[in-house]
């Protein structure tokens, strides 16, 4: 009897200790990091504004905390996967931790740049903290194999944001009605986003146009991946390995990606990030899809400090509203953090990225107008700090998270960052005054190319992997 | 061996003749070593099967070597290239002419001139490009600007990815930069021209133009070639400007080789087929020098 008692004592001290343990993930994290005090790690990051959100909130913390100096370097997005390969292949060890595309993963991991995380999890206790981390970013942004290796750390969907004061104005709501016949509304599809896009156009230019979008090399692919399959589109043929982009359905998205800058402001071809959201924030505007932080400049949260004083000042403040369009947005890019196989501190650098990505640490960067780390665990989508930055910051909540749940993954394959590249690069060709059908036959012919390059066989099991994460196209395609 | 013949001189590889080879053998082995080590290694790479996928040093044959062949992306960056390179030299070569002519003609405040002429060719290439690259913005640009100023307020014309355009933006980048080298090496070369045969030239009869042409250029040709040929060496190996300009885009319709040869070894890690592409470029561009060389009369 005694003896029950007593195993059935220390199996109760056992799962407690661990749920204990499971809730102060960063706790854990930096007593154990303290016996690294005096070393020194470098976090390879995103260039811009990733750099300054960990240099102000995230690594002079971490120092104060545990002794552990933590320098931070970047470079473009575009060149990041560059980077973090040449320095794995070199061997230099430059990198402790480094922030990972998800599509990345599977390639850095196939060549061995990343360090397997699960014994770390376990050793200290990562693992109930880590369910509250989104399913559908943990699912998809974390493991490769069977095996972890990077926590989902930037909770990217794109969200249609559109001035509720015009929407919801009378004069354009009838005159909206009598020339298209449905209430004026956000739309639901990419057909009445160009609509409604035409009709602020018409009414409003050259004081404000329809909408402002991304066009610049590199993340236009990401906007036109989400129309193209949302027709129907598929990339390849699963049989043949071959690009299908360049099919009827992948020619009409892009004329109609291509056609759509007529109701932008003039210039909006050649547009970045920065571009189009100093057009939407100066009221220019009536729509854009964008990633969330665009959501919390537009309120003006955090816009009055120093380091974000390149911002322009919101118009729009008090004036935004959030929607989806077309019901399946991409989750693009997205980073998750990783931990590089050539770090001479591994588990010092896992005990970092532990504490920033856990659940107090995580939901303190959100928060963060500069950091531009989106929520990704259900604990930030429900935090009252988020949900009442601004008046209808609790809508802007439920729909990143309502957002992500419905969401589409980016394009993953083997060596993705090259078809990125040639995806960037054919979309801007056709901005560019390019015939869409060459641009999407170059493009297909590149890939075709790429797929030959890495190997039918081995890319038919990259890409079929991707399309068993339910998540490639959307349900029922 | 060393024999000592008489007093301080010696035979054989410590000899006089020879000594001195030996005190430079060393630092011309460290800079062959430099200098060749990478070229050799890439060679060596080019016949494996190095890329991202794999990191196979077995030997591959022709295999890179034969693909090269139907690469069409491949020669359409030398054309590219050729194209840059066609257009941009004469036309430097010419605007530079021209300005040392003008210098040469003791202007007022001649000096100042001379120095702000030369400040484009001592900027950082990549400076350059962001600059023009904001001078080309269709939103904030000043080009743009000045234009809707002039024509009409609706106007817009992304000069860096719209097909027609891209080509004359690169070249009044790259003409901007690098006239200035040429107005120098002109500048310089024109000065010194002995101004006894111009004026014997002008007592005969001869007009400015014949002057210039039957006497000053030609007395200064050598160097003349010599600034081409760097010149045109660097057109060739022209990246930064692009890079930053378009990076090879519209598309692929502005990528030159190195932007080609960047994308491939440094985006996509294809390393075995970018040495390859590597030797094909040595090749081509030795012959081509060699050949001009000649045909200019400096390889004499």
């Amino acid at each position: 009897m005694k003896r029950l008692f007593l195993t059935i004592l220390s199996a109760f001290f056992a799962v407690t200790s661990n749920l204990v343990h499971a809730g102060n993930a960063d706790e854990i994290a930096v007593e154990a990091a303290k016996k690294y005090a005096g070393t020194e790690l470098t976090i390879f990051l995103e260039a811009g504004l990733s750099e300054l959100g960990f240099q102000l909130s995230t690594t002079e913390r971490w120092a104060e905390l545990t002794g552990i100096k933590v320098n931070i370097t970047g470079a473009p997005t575009n060149e990041m996967f560059s980077k973090i390969v040449i320095e794995h292949r070199g061997g230099t060890g430059a990198f402790d931790v480094v922030d990972v595309q998800p599509p990345w993963m599977g390639d850095l991991v196939e060549i061995g740049a990343l360090e397997p995380l699960d014994s770390f999890m376990d050793k200290y206790s990562y693992h109930d903290e880590q369910m509250d981390i989104a399913a559908f970013y943990r699912d998809a942004w974390q493991k490769y194999n069977g095996h972890t290796y990077a926590f989902a750390d930037d909770g990217d969907v794109l969200l249609l944001y559109y001035r509720k004061d015009l929407f919801e104005d009378p004069e354009n709501q009838s005159a909206f009605k009598a020339e298209y016949g449905y209430d004026l509304a956000p739309p639901a599809s990419w057909e009445q986003f160009d609509q409604i896009a035409k009709f602020f156009t018409d009414r409003y230019a050259p004081k404000l146009y329809g909408a402002s979008m991304v066009r610049s090399r590199g993340l236009t692919q990401f906007f036109f991946s989400q129309q193209f399959r949302l027709r129907g589109g598929k990339f390849f043929d699963p049989d043949t390995m071959n690009a299908t982009i360049n099919s009827d359905i992948g020619v009409e998205t892009l004329q109609a990606l291509v056609d759509r800058t007529a109701h932008m402001p003039p210039g909006n071809a050649t547009w970045g990030f920065v571009e189009k959201f100093s057009a939407w924030l100066g009221g220019e505007v009536a729509m854009t899809v964008s990633w969330p932080a665009v959501g919390r400049w537009a309120e003006g949260v955090g816009t009055d400090i120093d380091a974000m004083s390149w911002i322009p000042k919101t118009t729009i403040a008090d004036k935004v509203g959030y929607a989806i369009v077309g019901k399946h947005p991409n989750m693009a890019p997205g980073f998750s953090l990783a931990v590089s196989s050539t770090s001479k501190n591994k588990e010092a650098a896992y005990l970092f990225i532990q504490w920033a990505n856990s659940a107090d640490v995580s939901l303190k960067r959100t928060e963060l107008p500069y950091s531009i780390r989106d929520p990704f665990r259900t604990s930030h989508y429900k935090s009252p700090l988020l949900r009442n930055q601004w008046p209808n910051a609790g809508q802007f909540q439920d729909t990143l998270m309502d957002a992500g749940a419905a969401g589409m993954l980016d394009l993953t394959l083997r060596n993705t960052a090259a078809y990125q590249d040639a995806f960037g690069a054919a979309l801007q060709a056709a901005i560019g005054g390019e015939d869409p059908q060459k641009a999407l036959d170059n493009l297909a012919k590149e890939w075709d190319s790429l797929t030959k390059q890495v190997g039918v066989d081995a890319q038919r099991r990259a890409y079929n992997a991707f399309v068993s994460t339910g998540r490639a196209y959307p349900p029922g395609t | 061996m060393a024999v000592i013949t008489e007093f301080g001189r010696r035979s054989g590889i410590f000899g006089e003749h020879n000594f001195k080879y030996v005190l430079i053998a060393p630092a011309v082995f460290v800079l062959l070593f430099i200098g060749l080590y990478p070229i050799l290694y890439s060679l060596m790479v080019s016949f494996q099967n190095v890329s991202i996928m794999s990191v196979d040093y077995s030997w591959a044959g022709l295999a890179n070597y034969s693909r090269l062949f139907s690469d069409g992306r491949l020669w359409k960056s030398i054309l590219h290239t050729a194209v840059i390179t066609a257009i941009a030299l004469p036309l430097e070569f010419a605007f530079g002419l021209l300005l040392a002519l003008l210098i040469l003609k003791k202007i007022p405040f001649q000096r100042l001139f001379v120095g702000l002429l030369i400040v484009p060719a001592v900027l950082s290439p990549v400076v350059v490009g962001a600059t023009w690259r904001l001078m080309f913005d269709d939103r904030f640009g000043p080009i743009n600007a000045v234009i809707r100023m002039l024509v009409d307020e609706r106007f817009s014309l992304p000069w860096t990815i719209n097909p027609n355009w891209v080509y004359p933006a690169l070249m009044i980048t790259e003409i901007w930069e690098w006239t200035p080298f040429m107005f120098l090496m002109l500048y310089a070369a024109l000065s010194n021209v002995d101004r006894s045969l111009q004026e014997a030239a002008e007592i005969d009869g001869a007009g400015y133009w014949s002057i210039l042409f039957r006497i000053s250029l030609p007395l200064v040709w050598p160097i003349i070639a010599i600034a081409l040929i760097i010149r045109a060496l660097d057109l060739v190996r022209i990246f930064d400007i692009v890079w930053i300009l378009t990076r090879g885009g519209p598309g692929s319709l502005t990528e030159t080789i190195s932007v080609y040869i960047y994308h491939r070894g440094f985006q996509q890690f294809d390393t075995s087929y970018t040495g390859a592409m590597v030797f094909l470029i040595v090749i081509i561009l030795s012959i081509i020098i060699i050949y001009a060389l000649r045909r200019m009369g400096v390889a004499r």
